[in-house]
């Protein structure tokens, strides 16, 4: 388990773990809440109890379960449309030299409009339906995963396919072993796009 | 994002909830169902993407250390 090292009262340091500090943190903001929630009304913050009395009432409802699974279902829908547009995308885009120049400037635009944006263009064109989240999130993970991913081949085609034609690798092999682990990797750093399709 | 366009256009899911409760000022609701869903993402996070991320790049640990 990982320590973290606080000066002691004597000046001698002594380890705290983590989940201990984790546990302190947790209620410290858990009594912070309590405290702010006695000093206002209800309707502004209420109290802790009153918020997880409600869960469980949500819960054993069954109301809570359906929503979030509801709302997980359209993440996964748009992030997985993203996934099988982006990815070919982004390995074309980035084993061509001239098809990566001539579309680069269309992803800064997309990357740069909002999801808010991307909303208000989903309800004209799907209007109150499932395909309305579905579609912003897909726009808003598309342009991040075509541009991880691009980076792959980019950065690995010039050095080692060259190395690896001259030491006599056949194609998909090539693709395999040097293109397809660097756009694996680039895409991952993309992967919070499912927690931020979700939330944010 | 996803909440986002459920809050504008959609008549299900955590984000419609959130609307619904927040245009009742029924502040107990939107805390239940925020805290609901950052739940329910911690879980994906750490429980399935980050071991998943682990699984498929242990190829990368010798390297860094």
């Amino acid at each position: 388990m990982s320590v973290a090292t606080v000066a002691g009262a004597a000046g001698r340091p002594t380890r705290v773990p983590v989940i201990v500090q984790r546990l302190a943190l947790a209620l410290l903001l858990l009594g912070a809440w309590w405290l702010i929630s006695l000093a206002v009304p209800p309707y502004v913050l209420p109290q802790p109890e009153r918020v997880f009395a409600r869960l469980v009432q949500l819960t054993q409802s069954g109301d809570l379960p359906i929503n979030l699974l509801t709302t997980l279902g359209r993440v996964l829908a748009g992030f997985a449309l993203a996934v099988a547009i982006g990815v070919p995308g982004g390995i074309l885009l980035g084993s061509h030299r001239a098809l990566g120049t001539f579309f680069e400037p269309v992803l800064p635009v997309l990357n740069t409009v909002s999801s808010a944006i991307w909303a208000i263009f989903a309800i004209i064109w799907f209007g109150l339906s499932p395909m309305t989240p579905i579609f912003v999130v897909l726009m808003t993970a598309f342009p991040l995963i075509v541009t991880n991913v691009w980076q792959g081949p980019r950065r690995s085609t010039p050095t080692l396919w060259s190395l690896r034609r001259r030491c006599g690798s056949r194609a998909g092999r090539r693709w395999s072993r040097s293109t397809s682990p660097r756009s694996c990797r680039t895409f991952s750093q993309a992967r919070a796009s499912p927690s931020a399709s979700a939330g944010a | 994002m996803s909440l986002v366009a459920e809050t504008l256009g959609a008549s299900s899911g955590v984000g419609y909830r959130l609307r619904q409760a927040s245009d009742l000022i029924q502040m107990d609701q939107v805390f239940a169902w925020t805290i609901a869903q950052v739940a329910m993402m911690l879980v994906i996070e750490i429980g399935l993407l980050q071991p998943l991320e682990r699984y498929l790049f242990r190829w990368r640990r010798d390297v860094r250390t």
